[in-house]
């Protein structure tokens, strides 16, 4: 056989063509594949997000009926008792005036003040209730509550606000600040608490600030289900939620919220 | 190894020859050693550096006493075809039905191609060039596939990523090299650089499957 170098040249050069062609190939064919890949893993991580926020919602839901159910069985049933107890014992003291009137009116006293307490947890379990009074009223009733059981020095610092909350996100952030109350009054008892409630251009503000014995935020590893409860609902209204801690230096909880995309479209 | 044992002096055990059985007989002992660890799929991988082996060893013996190493070629493309078929049948399942009975078809069409056109003493290449183009059409759907079945894992960490592009590769070469050689033994052309070609393709065909091998048996068992 001759050699012809034309001919081989041809061979040679296509070959060169036809392995860049397969080299162009599998450089797209990689390139698609991990671009793919990353749609992918975005896609994964939205459903994923998607889902969690569908199940904090369903807790969210879940509880706020739980809270409404105890509200009405309150004021209804335990709170309805109450007050024929003390209808009843209001006569029974005017029949025994004469013999041991005092002992009764003490009585009664102990029971009118279980019935305002009692209301007063009543309303501030009730979702519908919250959104009624307002963020503000409610919050205030809180306070009165606490102070009333000596639990903290508490005070309610509040400004006007400009616009107005969904109800929903109404409730929510009460109940954050609810939560936080109740870890101060658990984990700080006697210390003064202050709430403070501010509108900053189209933010609102929250703050709630007390000085019991604090702790190391930074060695904070493991929240508890408290600090959890309270940024999952904070997340789930598009709110920041932070919160500051010093070893005897007090704890300060921030809850700041975009109120452009907090109000209610006002209806006609 | 179709055609490289042919396209060199017929019954020549060269130094490269050796090279080469060595090379495949490592990777096959390699693929048998792991065999249980093995997907189906790379079970037929190995089963398919075998049949490399077993036809490169039988074609020279053939050679030995007949002068010619072609006639075991015959038999070897339908066997290869059929291990393939198997291949891609347990990956692209909605083809089922082509890969269960396309290696009949094949067979038939070998067996056609041996009486009315290339005898048993003639190098079986509408056989190689039909086949090597089925691999290289199989080779971009299992690509689509891929594309469409997108795991978690790194591409670079499938095997069949690596056994699918070499199997492209290495068909897209021979059916290269094959259309030309036709060309070049008509226009009495040296082949050497064909026959050099299609050694080194195939040295880094098989040593891409073994590699693929490996890295299935480093998985988790699955189905596949």
């Amino acid at each position: 056989m001759s050699n012809s170098l034309s001919e081989i040249y041809v061979f040679v050069v296509a070959g060169m063509l036809l392995f860049t062609v397969f080299c162009v190939f599998i450089v797209f064919f990689v390139t698609s594949y991990y671009r793919k890949q990353q749609q992918n893993q975005k896609e994964k991580q939205r459903l994923q997000n998607q889902f969690n926020e569908d199940l904090l919602n369903s807790t969210i839901e879940i509880q706020e009926k739980a809270f409404d159910d105890i509200s009405r069985e309150l004021h209804d049933n335990v709170g309805q008792q109450l007050s024929a107890a003390s209808i009843y014992l209001n006569l029974l003291i005017q029949e025994q005036k004469e013999h041991d009137g005092g002992k009764l009116e003490s009585c009664r006293d102990i029971i009118g003040s279980s019935l305002q307490d009692i209301r007063q947890i009543s309303q501030t379990l009730l979702g519908e209730k919250i959104s009624k009074v307002g963020l503000v009223a409610s919050i205030q009733l809180e306070i009165t509550r606490i102070n009333k059981l000596g639990l903290c020095v508490a005070a309610l610092e509040a400004g006007d606000l400009h616009f107005a909350l969904d109800p929903r996100k109404e409730v929510i952030l009460f109940r954050i600040v609810q939560e936080a109350i109740s870890n101060a009054t658990k984990h700080a008892p006697g210390c003064e608490l202050l709430v403070s409630i501010k509108q900053l251009g189209d933010r609102l503000d929250i703050s709630i600030r007390d000085n019991g014995k604090g702790f190391d935020a930074e060695q904070l590893t493991n929240p508890g289900i408290g600090l959890l409860n309270m940024q999952s609902r904070a997340q789930t209204i598009g709110a920041i939620f932070s919160i500051q801690s010093q070893t005897n230096e007090g704890t300060e909880i921030k809850i700041s919220l975009d109120g452009k995309e907090t109000t209610v479209a006002e209806t006609p | 190894m179709v055609g490289y044992l042919f396209l060199n002096k017929i019954g020549a055990w060269g130094h490269r020859l050796v090279v080469y059985l060595v090379v495949i007989s490592i990777l096959f002992f390699i693929g048998l050693a792991l065999f249980k660890k093995l997907s189906n799929s790379s079970k037929i991988l190995v089963a398919l550096i075998g049949l490399g082996l077993a036809s490169d060893i039988v074609a020279r013996f053939i050679a030995a006493a007949t002068r010619y190493s072609t006639p075991g070629y015959h038999l070897y493309i339908p066997l290869q075809y059929f291990l393939l078929a198997l291949f891609y049948g347990i990956h692209l399942k909605k083809y089922g039905l082509w890969f269960s009975y396309s290696p009949l078809l094949m067979l038939v069409l070998a067996i056609l191609n041996t009486i009315y056109f290339q005898s048993i003493w003639a190098i079986p290449s509408n056989m190689v060039l039909i086949c090597s183009l089925s691999y290289i059409i199989y080779a971009l759907i299992t690509f689509n596939y891929l594309l469409n079945n997108v795991s978690e894992v790194s591409l670079l960490k499938s095997d069949l990523f690596w056994s699918n592009a070499i199997t492209l590769a290495y068909f897209t070469c021979t059916f290269f090299c094959w259309s030309f050689y036709n060309f070049f033994v008509k226009k009495k052309i040296n082949t050497t650089l064909i026959a050099d070609i299609i050694y080194y393709a195939n040295h880094i065909y098989y040593l891409t499957l073994g590699m693929a091998i490996i890295m299935n048996s480093r998985k988790k068992k699955n189905v596949k």
